[in-house]
């Protein structure tokens, strides 16, 4: 468990289909706004950072992680989940989509590490990662996560 | 020792991604490393300092080739397989 976070059911979320990254980005990131972990300008700030560096966030594989410098304002550390059915396009070509999302509220180097170690492991283990693509509904999700 | 640079565009997330995995591979090679992390501006000018430098795919673009670090672009940054081989690349 982190410190300071517990993933439940509100901050997961599943769409049909979103038409732009900028967008999946937004409502990737959407509970962490609505529940105070960051500050629009630190949304912004996520997608401000494709735009200037390129697609990097999709991680892996149908696997984003929008996130963004601490001071454009994120506010306590946390992530959201979004799974969207129909792939979201970062670049024309199709090479960096992405299906699954998982939004970061990045704050300190300390907490966020252990963040970010949880959900490499996550993500990292095979079972887990498959389970993720399959999960239909937010308690499967919850479970995948927290254990 | 191997000096290691894993940078990203803010160095929060994948840079300290790849620095996780980094340190797993090259001590399963039986290397001896220093990972650091930082963000694409970063990396950039200290690049020089280091032997290799891993990144997302879509920043290799962004380093000069002809310097002195390698710079080892990453698509799938979970793969310890993918980066295993392309540092062992790398470093031939």
């Amino acid at each position: 468990m982190i410190e300071g976070f517990e993933l439940t059911e509100e901050f997961i979320q599943f769409y049909d289909e979103i038409d732009t990254w900028e967008d999946a980005i937004r409502y990737s990131s959407d509970p962490l706004l609505q529940k105070g972990y960051v500050r629009q300008s630190y949304i912004d700030g996520m997608i401000e950072s494709v735009k200037e560096h390129g697609p990097y966030v999709v991680i892996a594989p149908n696997i984003a992680l929008p996130h963004a410098r601490p001071e454009t304002g994120s506010v306590k550390v946390g992530y959201s989940i979004m799974k969207v059915e129909k792939p979201v396009s970062f670049t024309p070509d199709g090479n960096n989509d992405a299906t699954f999302f998982i939004a970061l509220s990045c704050v300190d180097a300390t907490t966020h590490l252990e963040m970010l170690q949880r959900i490499v492991t996550v993500l990292s283990d095979q079972e887990k990662h498959d389970a993720i693509f399959e999960a239909k509904t937010k308690k499967e999700m919850i479970e995948i996560f927290n254990n | 020792m191997l000096k290691v640079l894993a940078a990203c565009g803010n160095g929060m997330g994948s840079s300290l991604i790849i620095k996780m995995k980094i340190e797993k591979v090259l001590k399963a090679m039986g290397l001896e490393c220093e990972v650091h992390h930082a963000s694409v501006g970063q990396a950039k000018a200290e690049a020089v300092n280091f032997d290799l430098v891993l990144v997302s795919e879509q920043l290799v673009k962004e380093f000069n080739p002809k310097g002195k670090a390698k710079i080892v672009g990453l698509i799938n940054l979970l793969s310890e397989e993918e980066i295993r081989t392309k540092v062992e690349k790398a470093l031939q």
